[in-house]
């Protein structure tokens, strides 16, 4: 008894995704190799990466489609690989690469799964349908990409999941429908639920996570709150002078390009000591934009070599 | 479990349709015909010599000039046509798991949901035993529709029908079987077909050249068909319990060792 509440309490506090040296080969190429992940429950967490990196292996592991090499992954404290089936009651999965039975209607995949699921998902999917601006009556072999998409998204959020796994979620979405689903997964997350996206998409990765993990080669290379990652994001500088430097620029301040008076720089970290310095040199004018993440990713992206 | 079978019924409903109403016609039309057949069969005989080992491969039986009406009926359940529907039915049956789920992607949409690997299996294998059970039970309407449409006294008695059909059930269930073994094998359904279809073609082939081949009388033993062998039953020879034993041992082991298969296996639909 005292063995069953343990576990239960293990669970209740069980992070909603852990990943502890989860590996996956295959044959002589690396799908992932040691990752380690942590998703915290109620998060809405950014799963980046290129094509290729290991972001749908990942999920294809959490979602015990594979079986790991080596390491193991689990879903609120439960094994991803060996209670497969009991997870998935409390899981909302969207495939990348979507496939839908042709022969199926939006309201009958509904009334088919909710069958399967023990569970009426035609109220809350008719909702989420409405939202979508999706007809439900239309088969599956007549829709369009974005249309099956939202279908999908439709049949993966029915049943009120308390962890959503969407692989690529707004592949094939016009911009009004992402921003609709954007808007739908922070509804999610607000009522408790935690959303585990995979994107190559920073910007959509930027509107919409708490935290972000950028995964390259099959391995993690990042994994911070994006309030920290743009702390450590560089920052384009311009400075014009009105005549010659009198100090020397701070040893930080990487000066990329040099016309007459006019720097273009980059610059990591608080603005302070930047200010500081300008403050004190015979300055027309400056311009210091927002950290730029597009650079640190694509950083992370190329970067030659082993990831850290 | 209700849900799945549900699911499955609805994907092939018309599969089942389409068998039973194949096999109500042909089972009619050869209800009716044998008798004639078996009249006519010493003059066939003596026209076309090579008829006789043809008749004696598919009976498995030595064929002199005449063979008695209740044996000649064995055509009706080993009839060429009959056995390529009914392979047919299992073979497409049978791959729909996991092989075809893989190859056309829908597996990740299933496996999305609550359900464990084995119980997807065990709901298609009970739903396919289901659809043969139909099949042959309108295989048995077909041939009842024939005899009274012949109004002959050619065949034999209904009860020994029905021990033939127990086990041509135990064989399509062997097939069933071995056809589900190389689905959970395959990530395409194409090699999984093509794969079953050569194994009992094989068996067929192998079991029919062993009549006149001696040396393929031992790899026969091997052969799934050589346990299926309606005309012992109508010469008198009862149930054929041993042939029964280890078709159903068939179908066991081998419907286990792919479910086995399909539980650990790593699933990759891209």
């Amino acid at each position: 008894m005292r063995c069953k509440s343990a576990e239960s309490s293990r669970t209740m506090n069980a992070p909603a995704i852990h990943c502890e040296q989860l590996t996956r080969r295959y044959g002589r190429r690396i799908g992932i190799e040691a990752l380690n992940l942590d998703v915290p429950r109620g998060a809405i967490f950014g799963f980046l990466g290129p094509n290729g990196a290991g972001k749908t292996t990942t999920i294809r592991l959490l979602m015990g489609m594979l079986r790991p090499h080596g390491g193991r992954a689990e879903i609120f404290g439960d094994d991803c690989w060996r209670h497969s089936a009991a997870i998935k009651r409390e899981v909302g999965y969207l495939p990348g690469d979507l496939r839908l039975y042709p022969y199926m209607t939006g309201r009958s995949a509904l009334r088919c799964f909710g069958r399967i699921r023990g569970q009426d998902l035609q109220e809350q999917g008719s909702k989420l349908a409405e939202q979508f601006k999706l007809d439900l009556d239309v088969k599956v072999g007549r829709m369009s990409r974005g249309t099956r998409q939202k279908l999908g998204l439709v049949l993966a959020m029915a049943h009120r999941p308390k962890l959503l796994i969407l692989d690529e979620p707004s592949n094939g979405l016009d911009p009004l429908m992402q921003r609709q689903l954007h808007d739908l997964l922070r509804q999610q997350a607000n009522e408790g639920a935690t959303v585990f996206f995979s994107s190559h998409t920073l910007s959509e990765v930027e509107q919409l996570c708490d935290r972000v993990a950028i995964v390259r080669q099959g391995r993690i290379v990042a994994d911070d709150d994006l309030k920290s990652l743009r702390s450590k994001a560089p920052r384009r500088v311009t400075i014009v002078f009105e005549a010659q430097a009198t100090h020397e620029p701070p040893a930080i301040l990487r000066i990329e390009q040099r016309e007459g008076l006019c720097w273009q720089c980059e610059w990591v970290g608080d603005a302070g000591p930047l200010i500081q310095w300008a403050a004190r040199q015979p300055l027309r004018d400056l311009t210091i934009n927002e950290p730029d993440l597009e650079v640190m990713f694509h950083r992370h992206y190329h970067a030659k070599g082993e990831a850290s | 479990m209700c849900g799945l079978l549900l699911k499955t019924w609805r994907e092939t409903r018309w599969l089942t349709v389409i068998c039973c109403a194949a096999i109500l016609v042909v089972e009619v039309v050869l209800t009716c015909i044998v008798p004639r057949l078996q009249q006519n069969l010493p003059t066939m005989l003596n026209s076309f010599p090579f008829m006789r080992d043809m008749i004696s491969g598919l009976l498995g039986i030595k064929v002199r000039n005449t063979i008695s009406p209740a044996v000649f009926s064995a055509i009706l359940w080993i009839h060429p046509v009959v056995f390529v529907i009914l392979w047919a039915h299992q073979v497409i049956f049978h791959t729909r798991y996991p092989a075809a789920e893989i190859d056309r992607g829908t597996v990740d949409l299933l496996l999305g949901l609550p359900v464990s690997r084995g119980w997807v299996y065990l709901s298609e294998a009970l739903a396919a035993t289901m659809s043969v059970i139909l099949v042959i039970g309108f295989a048995l309407l077909g041939h009842v529709i024939g005899r009274s449409l012949a109004r002959s006294g050619f065949y034999p008695p209904v009860g020994q029908i029905l021990i033939i059909l127990l086990n041509l059930l135990l064989l399509l269930l062997a097939i069933g079987g071995i056809t589900s073994l190389f689905s959970a094998m395959s990530n395409r359904r194409g090699y999984a077909i093509g794969w079953a279809v050569a194994v009992v073609a094989a068996s067929s082939l192998v079991s029919f050249a062993a009549q006149w081949w001696p040396i393929l009388e031992t790899p026969a033993t091997v052969s799934v068909m050589e346990y299926y062998y309606p005309a012992g039953v109508l010469m008198g020879g009862g149930w054929p319990v041993r042939n029964m034993i280890v078709l159903a041992a068939v179908a066991m082991v081998t419907w286990s060792l792919g479910a086995s298969i399909t539980t650990r296996r790593s699933i990759c639909t891209v």
